[in-house]
């Protein structure tokens, strides 16, 4: 190379470092405006805004959304807003039996690091047309979290606020759970070729506890079955765990003959009990004893051959023993080869295990604290906390 | 030389570089913009206190109804209704909720709470109710919209729309217009809606349920049905089925208006569009583009000389002198006649005798007294000409008792009556005066 183009070549570099340093370095405005992360004293609901930042955003870096968002949900389903005194409601209860509870347990670090960031409330349901099934609520990423229903809560009916609300924030933080820290495979085995996905809501809650799952919708996924089994341990009284568990224990059988097509089986009433109308003819037989997962009072209930809802085993055997004095009462065979009772057994003891090993977590103290929280809520005093922030100072 | 000359371009780049004075397009960043169009939007909703009169629709199935919002600065927004789907059909109702202006599309207002009166358009509920819609090819049973409900949207895109006093949302799901009208911050929302709703009933009834619309520009004659805000409109000479042009409307406070620009299907295949029409002083509806009027175009008299229709005469409905001399031939029949107590008087048609009548409806299960009589019309006048002879016999029997009556059939036969009504779509009640003394008139109701 001559000097000559190491001449050019020193022009050339030249003219690119005037080309790029006339641009200007110095920073101009920030973008983004200035808003304050604080509640807006002027704001309709300031005390309660500041009330969730105070328990929810400082404490665990969580954004508690109450206005929907539609942003946020599925945009295929119509949705609604939740009402406010609702929303305000649910906020005090999410935090009282489920923040709380796991803060008794493990401490206040635990939901810090493992709990979601979003808690989303809407309106309604997400309801699918075409299956009849709702949506009450929804895990995703392990990090939001999202209650339906919202408007139809009833402070005054603890059954449907366990039904729709308590059983749906555990089962949802179960899912935020194993989408963190995966649960053992020797669950989904327990169950293999039993699920149903297309039409496990059709399905009696005595016929799926017989071949194992703790409601109809654990029967649709091993994943939702890990869920409802956290979520019914945690949330279900005594008296419908083990009315539960005496379903799990008994054969179900329509009284027809099995179609071709178990899809349209699963609409057929099962029943656990029958008797001979005609002793003389072996064939007759009447079969009785169903089951719903919830009856009109949104209970596990065992129904009666006159409709008589019966909510726990004691009610069951009394009922079935005064049958007993005009019929010759049978048990209906359990032919499933499923030992129901043993698999919901083993499934609890798989997720007693996983809490234990990979959380820290003793379950059946989980249980406790949960259910002793359920039955003393007093939901004016925990209104009054947000009642207790103070106003606000405006103009300063 | 010729190699020195790839040094221009490089020059020129370099000093071209320094150059900063290229017009951006626009004056903020993307995200000033988005938090000056929130702020406008509140400002604008909340000015002059805050009250705006909305005009939603939430489906193509049903009409538009007109809603009331006061937007407070505090994040709430006061609604009022008085529309059908509420636990008492039609009562004016108001409920508090929350109200946001977001960025999510542009700037879009969000009601963010549920609100009983508002969010029932967007349930997705079965609709239930005696105003639930029915399937008349399936026996009208109910039809199941579960997961839909009414299908209405709860948060809107804020379009760009100069006037104060006017504001243009787009449902941010279903897409229709929904048009805001700011009013007084005194408004009486309840009287407000009460009038929507008068005009609402007024406008069209079932009682007419056939009304022509005339095309302005090519004289054509349409035929329009108009069924709880859904507008049917085809030409007078045309199919009723294949040429049937149909659209949702709402009733405002000034006239209807369409979900969008309405296609009316001329007989020569060629269209035009109607977007709304304006009430007129005598409660007619004109546009630019068409104007609405009755079948019986010659006038309302015809009305009272049609076999179609009954008009009914109550107490207490007319002028002083009437009402005196109505009230004295009441208070006479009552006394002479205990048990079958005066109802009403009722104008119309006897099928049997094929002849026009005024029959005294009288508390019972007897033959009313019945008297025939031969109306006619000339130049828009009205003569009654009821017969004190042509009647039946308890209508005889009445005559002779009650001396009031025949005072009351001599007012009716001696004066000559003009018509006017306050809708002349809907001329359900009448109004008959005197044209010789304007103090006295009366009114008749559509049965």
């Amino acid at each position: 190379m001559n000097f000559r183009k190491y001449i050019m070549l020193s022009v050339t570099a030249g003219f690119l470092a005037m080309a790029s340093a006339c641009s200007e370095d110095d920073l101009g405005p920030t973008i983004f405006p200035d808003v304050s992360d604080d509640a807006d004293p002027t704001s309709y609901t300031y005390k309660f805004d500041t009330w969730i930042n105070r328990e929810y955003r400082d404490v665990y870096n969580l954004d508690f959304k109450y206005k929907m968002e539609d942003v946020e949900a599925d945009m295929n389903y119509n949705l609604v807003p939740a009402s406010y005194n609702n929303a305000r409601d649910l906020c005090l209860l999410t935090k009282y039996l489920w923040f709380d509870a796991y803060k008794e347990l493990a401490g206040v670090d635990f939901l810090k690091q493992y709990g979601p960031r979003i808690l989303h409330l809407i309106g309604s349901a997400a309801i699918n047309p075409s299956s009849g099934t709702e949506i009450l609520g929804l895990a995703e990423g392990g990090l939001k979290v999202t209650l339906f229903k919202v408007n139809e809560m009833d402070l005054l009916n603890f059954n449907q606020l366990n039904e729709y609300y308590f059983r749906t924030m555990h089962h949802e933080f179960g899912h935020i759970l194993h989408q963190t820290k995966s649960y053992p495979t020797d669950f989904n085995l327990l169950s293999t070729g039993r699920y149903d996905d297309g039409s496990w809501q059709n399905k009696a809650i005595g016929y799926v506890a017989s071949l194992g799952f703790i409601t109809p919708y654990a029967s649709s996924q091993a994943r939702e079955d890990f869920a409802e089994t956290i979520a019914n341990f945690v949330t279900r009284t005594d008296e419908a765990m083990e009315l539960i568990k005496w379903m799990a224990a008994q054969g179900w059988s329509t009284g027809v003959e099995a179609s071709d097509d178990p899809a349209q089986d699963a609409d057929k009433p099962y029943y656990c009990r029958y008797y001979y109308a005609d002793p003389q003819n072996p064939e007759d037989r009447t079969y009785f004893l169903s089951s719903v997962e919830k009856d009109p009072d949104y209970r596990p209930a065992v129904v009666g051959m006159n409709g008589e809802y019966l909510h726990s085993v004691a009610e069951v055997e009394a009922y079935l023993d005064k049958l007993a004095e005009r019929y010759d009462i049978h048990s209906v065979e359990d032919e499933d080869t499923v030992d129901g009772l043993d698999l919901i057994n083993q499934k609890q003891q798989i997720v007693r295990n996983w809490f234990k090993e990979q959380w820290k977590i003793d379950f059946d103290k989980l249980r406790e604290i949960v259910q002793t929280r359920q039955r003393n809520f007093d939901i004016e005093a925990l209104r009054a906390e947000i009642d207790a922030i103070p106003d606000p100072v405006i103009g300063e | 030389m010729k190699k020195s000359l790839i040094y221009l371009p490089l020059a020129a780049m370099a000093f071209a570089a320094c150059d900063n004075t290229q017009d951006l397009i626009f004056d903020d960043s993307a995200a000033e913009r988005l938090e000056m169009g929130k702020s406008e939007a509140v400002e604008k909703l909340t000015a002059d206190g805050g009250l705006w009169a909305m005009e939603y629709f939430s489906n193509s199935d049903e009409r538009g109804y007109v809603m009331l919002c006061r937007f407070s600065k505090d994040g709430s927004v006061e609604v009022s209704v008085n529309h059908e789907w509420q636990t008492v059909p039609y009562q004016f109702n108001q409920e508090t909720s929350l109200w946001e202006i977001t960025s999510d599309n542009g700037t879009v207002l969000s009601f963010c709470s549920h609100n009983d009166l508002f969010h029932v358009f967007s349930d997705p509920f079965n609709i239930t109710g005696p105003f639930a819609p029915t399937n008349p090819d399936r026996n009208d049973e109910d039809i199941d919209e579960t997961g839909y409900g009414h299908s209405g949207d709860y948060e809107f895109q804020v379009m760009q729309c100069e006037d104060h006093n006017t504001m243009r949302l787009l449902g941010k799901k279903r897409s229709y217009n929904i048009w805001m009208h700011r009013l007084a911050s005194d408004t009486d929302e309840k009287a407000f809606l009460d009038q929507v709703m008068t005009m609402t009933n007024g406008i069209f009834s079932n009682k007419f349920p056939k009304l022509f619309i005339t095309d302005k520009e090519s004289g054509e004659v349409f035929v329009a049905h108009s069924s709880r805000g859904i507008m049917n409109v085809y030409p007078e000479a045309g199919d009723s089925i294949t040429q049937a042009r149909e659209k949702h409307f709402i009733t405002t406070a000034d006239g209807i208006r369409f979900s969008s620009p309405f296609k009316v299907l001329r007989a020569d295949g060629s269209e035009y569009e109607i977007s709304e029409f304006a009430f007129t002083e005598t409660g007619g509806l004109v546009s630019d583009e068409a104007e609405f009027s009755m079948p019986i175009k010659v006038g309302y008299v015809e009305l009272l000389t049609s076999p179609a229709y009954n008009w009914t005469l109550m107490p207490g409905e007319g002028s002083d002198d009437f009402v005196e001399l109505f009230d004295s031939f009441v208070a006479e029949h009552d006394a002479a006649y205990r048990s079958m107590r005066f109802r009403s008087l009722v104008f119309g048609y006897d099928s049997k005798t094929q002849k026009y009548s005024m029959t005294i409806n009288e508390i019972g299960r007897h033959i009313m007294p019945t008297y025939y009589r031969q109306s006619s019309v000339n130049d828009g006048v009205l003569l009654f000409n009821i017969s004190k002879t042509d009647a039946n016999n308890n209508g005889l029997a009445r005559l002779n008792k009650l001396p009031a009556l025949e005072q009351l059939m001599d007012m009716f036969n001696d004066n000559e009556f003009t018509i006017t009504t306050i809708s002349e779509l809907c001329p359900s009640e009448l109004t008959l005066t005197s044209t010789e003394n304007p103090e006295l008139y009366f009114k008749l109701n559509l049965e």
